[in-house]
C-alpha cells in the first residue's frame, strides 16, 4: 500500500529499522535507527512490532504527502512536525487522512526524528533488514530519500482498528540536552594510552564537530595522549567504538560505522547512551563518564524494564 | 573467576597492559588469548599482535567452533586479522558465561578444522589511469614499474580479513612494498575494482567506490560485492589470491563480461 510521496527530502532522510545483523564479518555495517528507543516507541504508538522500519529525519525534516489514510507517530528529536501546516503532537498516536501534508519546521531539540506508520514502511528486506545504508548502497534505492520517491507501507494490519490513541507519559519522554554525560566502558585498547591520556579523556569537555553523521562523530577537545603508537592491527569497530588517531581527537563510530578500523580504541559508549548521543548535533558538548561492564549491563536492564512498562501501557 | 568490577581487559592487562601483551608474546601469537571487553555487547578474543597466518587461523577456528556451538545470546562474530570479535546480547548471556564458553573452545583449538581455502586468479592492469598512484609508488621505493609488477603479481597471498565497508579483502604485502605508509591526502573518488596498498597490507580490489587513504596502483575487472547473495562477497577470509597482469584491452573485455554476469572468476586451486 502506498504511504507517502516525498515532496521535499529534507537534509538526510532514510528508512531505518533495528539493523542488519550477521554480516559484520563481510564488511556490512549494522545500521538501523541511530536512536533505537525513539524508533521502538514510535512503532508501539502505531500498533507495530518495535522493530518495524520507520522514517528517520535529520535536523531538517522532509515534506511528505500522505497517499492513503494512515495512523502515524512522531518521536525522537523535536523538529517541529506539522500536519497540514498545524503543529503535530509528538510521542502520540495520530490519524491522518489521505492527501495530508506531513512536514517539519525549525529543529528545536535533538537531531533525529522518527515517523512511524501503522504496518511499517515496506522496503524489500536486504540481509534481514530494511535499513538504508548509503555508503554500501543497501536498502531501498541505496540512497537517502529524494524528491518524488514513493514509499510504501505494509498492509493495514488488524491491531490498528483495535488500538486506541496513545500518548507517551511526559516522564518517559526523553529530554535532549546540548551538553551531557556519555557513559563509556574503557577498552579494548585503553592500554595504548598513558594514565594522563585516560584522565584527559574522562575529564575533558569534547565538542561535536560538523563532521558528524550516521557513520560517526568527530570530536574536538583536549588532546588524548598515547603511550606510543596510535595505530593497531586493524580489528572490529562495533557501534559506540571511540577511536583515537594520532592527533589525539576522538572519533565515535555509530550505527553506519565501518566494521573494522586501525586506530586504537580508548573506550566504547554504553548501549543505553548511544541513542541519546545520536541526538546530539554539531556544536553540542559531551563529557565521558567511566562505568564498569556490570554497571553498563545493569543500565541496559533498566532500559528494557522501561520499555516493558511502555509496552504494557500502550497495549492494554 | 573474573571480579565483576574489574574494568578490563578480562585478563587483567587493562591499565598499562602493554607489558602483559609483551610477556605473553610468542612466535605465533600469545600463549593464551586475551579476552578484551568491547563495550557492553562485545568481547574481542585477541590471539596475537602481528600479521601472521597461524594467528589468523586461530581466529577462524574459534569462529567456526562458536558458530557450530550455537550458544544462545551470541548474535554474530567478526573475524579480523588477529582477533575474533564476538557480538552478544547481554540480556541473554552474561559476559562471564560467554568468556567461559570461549575459553572452552580455546582449549580445543587443535581439533578444529577449517574449510578449504580457494585460490582465485585476479586479473589486474597496473598504472596509468588504472593506477594513478603507481608511478609515485615506484618513485618512493626507487623501483622500476616492471620491478613492482614483478613483486606484486604472480605470488599467492593469504586473505586475512574482509572488513571496512563492503568486505575489502586484505593480505600481507611483501617487502619492500610493505614500507609504504598511508597517503597523507586520501584519494576521494576511487572506483570499485581499485587495487590498493598501504601500511603493510594489500587490498585485493575495492568492493565499492569511495575514498581511500591507500595507494591506488591498478584495477581489476572482478567484482567483490554481491549484496543479493549469501555470503555477499566473492573472496572470503582464508582464501588465497594471485594477481595476473593483463592489458587494458583484456580488462575492458573482462569488465564487460563481468558486468553482464557472463564471467565466473577463475578458481585456480582448492586446498
Amino acid at each position: 500500500m502506498r504511504a507517502f510521496e516525498v515532496i521535499q527530502p529534507g537534509a538526510f532522510t532514510t528508512v531505518q529499522d533495528l539493523g542488519r545483523y550477521g554480516y559484520q564479518k563481510y564488511g556490512v555495517s549494522i545500521s538501523g535507527a541511530m536512536d533505537r528507543f525513539a524508533l521502538r516507541v514510535a512503532n508501539l504508538l502505531v500498533g507495530n512490532e518495535e522493530g518495524e522500519a520507520a522514517i528517520e529525519a535529520t535536523i531538517i525534516g522532509p515534506k511528505l504527502k500522505a497517499l492513503s489514510k494512515m495512523r502515524v507517530a512522531f518521536t525522537g528529536a523535536d523538529l517541529s512536525p506539522e500536519i497540514d501546516g498545524k503543529p503535530a503532537l509528538m510521542w502520540r498516536t495520530l490519524d491522518v487522512p489521505e492527501g495530508s501534508i506531513l512536514s517539519f519546521g525549525p529543529p528545536k531539540s535533538g537531531c533525529r526524528a522518527y515517523l512511524a506508520v501503522a504496518g511499517g514502511i515496506d522496503l524489500p528486506l536486504v540481509m534481514g533488514s530494511r535499513s538504508i545504508h548509503t555508503r554500501s548502497n543497501l536498502g531501498g534505492n541505496g540512497r537517502a530519500l529524494a524528491k518524488g520517491d514513493v514509499i510504501k507501507r505494509k498492509g493495514s494490519g488488524i491491531r490498528i482498528q483495535e488500538s486506541g490513541i496513545y500518548q507517551l507519559p511526559e516522564d518517559l519522554v526523553p529530554v535532549y540536552r546540548r551538553q551531557g554525560q556519555v557513559r563509556v566502558v574503557l577498552g579494548p585498547q585503553n592500554d595504548y594510552f598513558t594514565r594522563k591520556g585516560i584522565e584527559t579523556f574522562l575529564s575533558g569537555i569534547y565538542e561535536i564537530t560538523p563532521q558528524a553523521d550516521r557513520m560517526g562523530y568527530r570530536l574536538k577537545g583536549p588532546k588524548i595522549e598515547h603511550k606510543g603508537e596510535a595505530d593497531i592491527i586493524t580489528d572490529a569497530t562495533p557501534p559506540g567504538s571511540i577511536q583515537v588517531p594520532g592527533d589525539g581527537m576522538p572519533i565515535i563510530l555509530l550505527a553506519d560505522g565501518q566494521t573494522t578500523g586501525g586506530y586504537s580504541k580508548i573506550a566504547t559508549v554504553t548501549s543505553v547512551d548511544q541513542g541519546p548521543l545520536a541526538q546530539a548535533r554539531p556544536g553540542d558538548r559531551v563529557r565521558f563518564q567511566r562505568v564498569t561492564i556490570t554497571e553498563a549491563h545493569r543500565l541496559l536492564g533498566e532500559m528494557e524494564k522501561k520499555m516493558e512498562r511502555i509496552r504494557l501501557k500502550l497495549r492494554k | 573467576m573474573i571480579p565483576p568490577t574489574l574494568p578490563l581487559p578480562l585478563d587483567g592487562g587493562g591499565q598499562g597492559g602493554g607489558g602483559t601483551r609483551m610477556a605473553n608474546l610468542r612466535m605465533n601469537g600469545y600463549k593464551n588469548a586475551r579476552y578484551l571487553i568491547v563495550g557492553d555487547r562485545g568481547i574481542s578474543v585477541e590471539f596475537g599482535n602481528s600479521l601472521d597466518e597461524e594467528i589468523n587461523r586461530k581466529v577462524h577456528k574459534m569462529m567456526h567452533a562458536l558458530e557450530k556451538a550455537g550458544i544462545p545470546g551470541v548474535i554474530e562474530t567478526n573475524p579480523t586479522i588477529r582477533s575474533l570479535f564476538v557480538y552478544y546480547d547481554p540480556l541473554r548471556i552474561g559476559v562471564k558465561k560467554l568468556t567461559q564458553e570461549l575459553r572452552k573452545i580455546e582449549g580445543r583449538m587443535a581439533d578444529i578444522a577449517l574449510p578449504k581455502s580457494r585460490l582465485f586468479e585476479v586479473p589486474i592492469v597496473y598504472g596509468g589511469e588504472y593506477g594513478p598512484d603507481f608511478e609515485e609508488v615506484a618513485r618512493l621505493l626507487n623501483l622500476t614499474p616492471e620491478e613492482i609488477i614483478g613483486i606484486h603479481s604472480g605470488k599467492e597471498y593469504f586473505i586475512y580479513d574482509t572488513g571496512f565497508i563492503g568486505g575489502s579483502a586484505h593480505f600481507k604485502i611483501p617487502p619492500p612494498l610493505d614500507s609504504l605508509p598511508r597517503k597523507k591526502t586520501p584519494n576521494l573518488g576511487v572506483p570499485a575494482g581499485a587495487v590498493l596498498i598501504a601500511g603493510g597490507l594489500g587490498s585485493v580490489y575495492k568492493p565499492l567506490a569511495g575514498p581511500t587513504g591507500w595507494y591506488w596502483i591498478g584495477m581489476s575487472p572482478l567484482k567483490q560485492w554481491f549484496p543479493e547473495k549469501d555470503p555477499p562477497l566473492l573472496i572470503l577470509a582464508g582464501d588465497k589470491i594471485i594477481y595476473r597482469p593483463i592489458t587494458p584491452e583484456e580488462y575492458r573485455e573482462l569488465k564487460k563480461k563481468v558486468e553482464e554476469g557472463h564471467s565466473e572468476p577463475k578458481i585456480v586451486n582448492c586446498t
